[in-house]
């Protein structure tokens, strides 16, 4: 029974079988790529060198064997170069020089098994064979005397010292469960590799191990590089956790703040709206209370001085007292705005006028009458659109008379708002003029018609026509 | 209350009209007080002031195109002799301050009562300024972003006589009350307005108090 070369066979197999898998983890995974691609390679060339040694024992002839055993010497060579490279990248030790000095040792080696006839693989002495126990038989060279053979002794001893140093210094830096298997893995190739030389040497009557010391390295270190994928999964998963973690809380801390933010925004918008209003009242009732106040003061004596004025004064005082109740009037619809769409459209307008007559001080005509209640929509926008005008007149106009007349049904509602102050000339209204620009929009929001006409040093006229299509179109 | 035979011509700014109306029938009704001429908004107030050369100014303080606190400066500028009251409805620190640091000579509010009104305008004319206690307070609570610390020796006769300028009397009552001739009491003013560093008698009176010289 060819027991020897049937097994060495079988881990051939096994080596190539790891050398794909690790190829195909080097390909794939980012994470100690150079390391497993070592791995892989490494791996690959070995069981190149186990099937081609193989081959060597089983020839049939001097030359079989002598090709065999070249092409065997060579993917030794280059596989050993790379043992110390992955050593190199596994331990993480890596000696530029010495690195270097051993591959160029093995690449000597391997091109001179391949390219000379003698100077590594020698048969001058003839080739004998071994017989095993069980009588197996292998083809071996006799006595080997080849020129290049110290230099590879000289670089595998180079190697396996460089691989202990590393070992120990891998051990001694704390990564001790990673050194430990290469220890392992390294110390029962050595011992191998030691017991095939006794064997060679007729010291010990055995099998070659070193095939099988190969293997056994080989799945040390497949394990360990299991192991290690395996805690940086762990690692991951871990992180992942105490990231989500995080992340959760962060939100929490995210989700107060931006709570905190919202109220502060709301608090600031009651707070702007506040000053607003107190602005207004600065603006409209305190003038207004103001000048209340010293007429009434002077009315005594004017009364005695020029009684004419004195009853014109009295009207006055009226006027500004109406004025001043219809702007606080107008002033509390702000503060609530639900009462503006339940307040009768013609009694709003009528505020409006009141108060813009009495801040500016002129008489006005208001004429305001409804029939019927407009669709809220339709009823707030008129309502502000009056507002506007009037805060047109109240700013530009300077007018001196103001007439205001509203008049409509559920379906249908006209508004005229016009001043004699300083008009202007349409064709020549600067862009920026928000107030018009908000009156045309807020017309075509309810579908209404527009129209602002004006003339410079006549007035201004603002109307509004409103109609309900949906009824007119019945009738 | 010593009436001059001389109105006092008033220069009324205010961009409400209906503000400028109540100050006239009030000017109306008091004898010896002259409404020479009325302005919308702080450019028509420089304008009016170097044409009618008024006494005193009854000025509103947010107008537009030039607001009051630039408005005093440029009629100021021109015009150093008028007297120059802000009457306005707005409790603002940074207003007041920016109006008293303008020159200034009074600052009230639209609650004033007739009768402080028309003494604050009787004072104006001499030159004394009076400053509503709300504006006062506000304005010695904060003290302007200037050296805060800045050291001011007065003399006794010097302190004496700013307490009085700050309970409105003019040069001619302090020397009365003093019982020195006016020159001296001017002299006396004129070295604390130069050591307080301020260019009216107001300012003066705002920049003791802030400094604890004087009780408000």
């Amino acid at each position: 029974m060819d027991y020897f070369t049937a097994s060495i066979a079988i881990v051939a197999g096994l080596c190539f079988a790891f050398g794909i898998l690790y190829l195909f983890i080097g390909v794939r995974r980012t994470l100690q790529r150079t390391l497993n691609i070592l791995f892989a390679l490494f791996s690959l060339a070995y069981a190149g060198a186990i099937l081609t040694a193989r081959a060597s024992f089983m020839a049939d002839s001097v030359s079989e064997y002598v090709s065999a055993a070249r092409i065997s010497t060579f993917f030794a060579a280059v596989g050993f170069s790379l043992l110390v490279w992955f050593v190199a990248a596994y331990t993480r030790i890596q000696p530029r020089m010495v690195l270097g000095l051993i591959t160029a040792a093995f690449a000597v080696i391997g091109l001179a098994a391949i390219f000379t006839p003698d100077l590594v693989v020698n048969v001058s002495d003839g080739v004998g064979t071994v017989t095993f126990p069980w009588g197996e038989t292998v083809l071996m060279a006799q006595e080997q005397d080849a020129v290049l053979l110290p230099l590879l002794m000289v670089a595998l001893l180079a190697s396996m010292v460089f691989i202990v140093i590393a070992d120990i210094q891998q051990f001694r830096r704390g990564d001790r469960r990673e050194a430990l298997f290469l220890s392992v893995g390294i110390g029962w190739f050595i011992f191998t590799i030691v017991e095939e030389s006794l064997v060679e040497l007729d010291v010990i009557d055995f099998v070659f191990l070193s095939d099988f010391g190969f293997l056994g390295f080989v799945i040390a270190m497949g394990l360990q590089m299991v192991n290690g994928a395996i805690d940086t999964e762990r690692e991951l998963i871990a992180y992942r956790s105490s990231l989500e973690e995080m992340v959760e809380e962060r939100t929490d801390q995210l989700r107060a703040a931006q709570a905190q933010l919202v109220s502060h925004a709301e608090e600031q918008a009651t707070e702007v709206e506040r000053s607003r209003l107190a602005r207004e009242l600065h603006d409209v009732i305190t003038q207004l209370l103001f000048s209340i106040n010293l007429i009434a003061g002077s009315l005594p004596k004017l009364w005695q001085r020029d009684p004419a004025m004195a009853e014109r004064s009295a009207f006055e005082l009226q006027r500004l007292t109406r004025g001043a109740l219809a702007e606080m009037r107008t002033l509390l619809r702000e503060l609530r705005p639900h009462t503006l769409a339940d307040t009768d459209l013609a009694l709003l307008i009528t505020h409006l006028s009141h108060g813009l007559a009495a801040r500016q001080d002129i008489p006005a005509t208001i004429d305001a009458a409804m029939d019927g209640g407009l669709p809220p929509e339709v009823h707030l926008t008129i309502y502000r659109i009056a507002q506007e005008a009037m805060s047109n007149i109240t700013k530009h106009a300077n007018a001196s008379t103001l007439d205001v007349a509203l008049a409509g049904t559920d379906s249908r509602v006209t508004l005229r708002v016009k001043d004699d102050g300083y008009g202007f000339d349409p064709a020549d209204v600067p862009s920026g003029s928000m107030g018009l620009e908000m009156m045309r929009e807020r017309a075509q929001d309810i579908g209404a018609r527009l129209t602002v006409s004006s003339e410079q040093d006549v007035g201004t006229t603002v109307e509004v026509l409103w109609e309900d299509l949906a009824v007119d179109g019945d009738r | 209350m010593n009436r001059e035979a001389v109105p006092i011509r008033i220069l009324v700014v205010d961009d409400h009209k209906v503000v400028r109306n109540g100050l006239r029938t009030f000017i109306a009704v008091h004898d010896d007080l002259e409404l020479i001429g009325e302005a919308g908004n702080g450019e028509e107030a420089v304008e009016q002031c170097a044409a009618l050369q008024p006494t005193v100014v009854l000025m509103d303080m947010k107008m537009p195109v030039i607001d009051g606190p630039e408005a005093i400066k440029l009629i100021l500028a021109q015009n150093p002799e008028i007297s120059i009251i802000a009457l306005t409805s707005f409790d603002d620190e940074v207003l007041a301050r920016r109006a008293l640091e303008s020159g200034a000579t009074g600052y009230l509010f639209k609650d004033v009562d007739e009768d402080d009104l028309i003494a604050a305008i009787r004072l104006a004319s001499q030159g004394s300024g009076v400053i509503a206690p709300e504006a006062m307070q506000a304005l010695v609570r904060r003290p302007s972003n200037e050296d805060s610390s800045y050291r001011v020796e007065l003399t006794d006769r010097e302190l004496e006589t700013l307490g009085h300028v700050a309970s409105g009397l003019t040069n001619p009552q302090i020397a009365e009350r003093l019982m020195v001739s006016v020159s001296t009491v001017n002299f006396h003013v004129h070295n604390v307005l130069d050591k307080l560093g301020a260019k009216t008698r107001t300012e003066a009176v705002v920049i003791a108090a802030r400094e604890g010289l004087i009780d408000v």
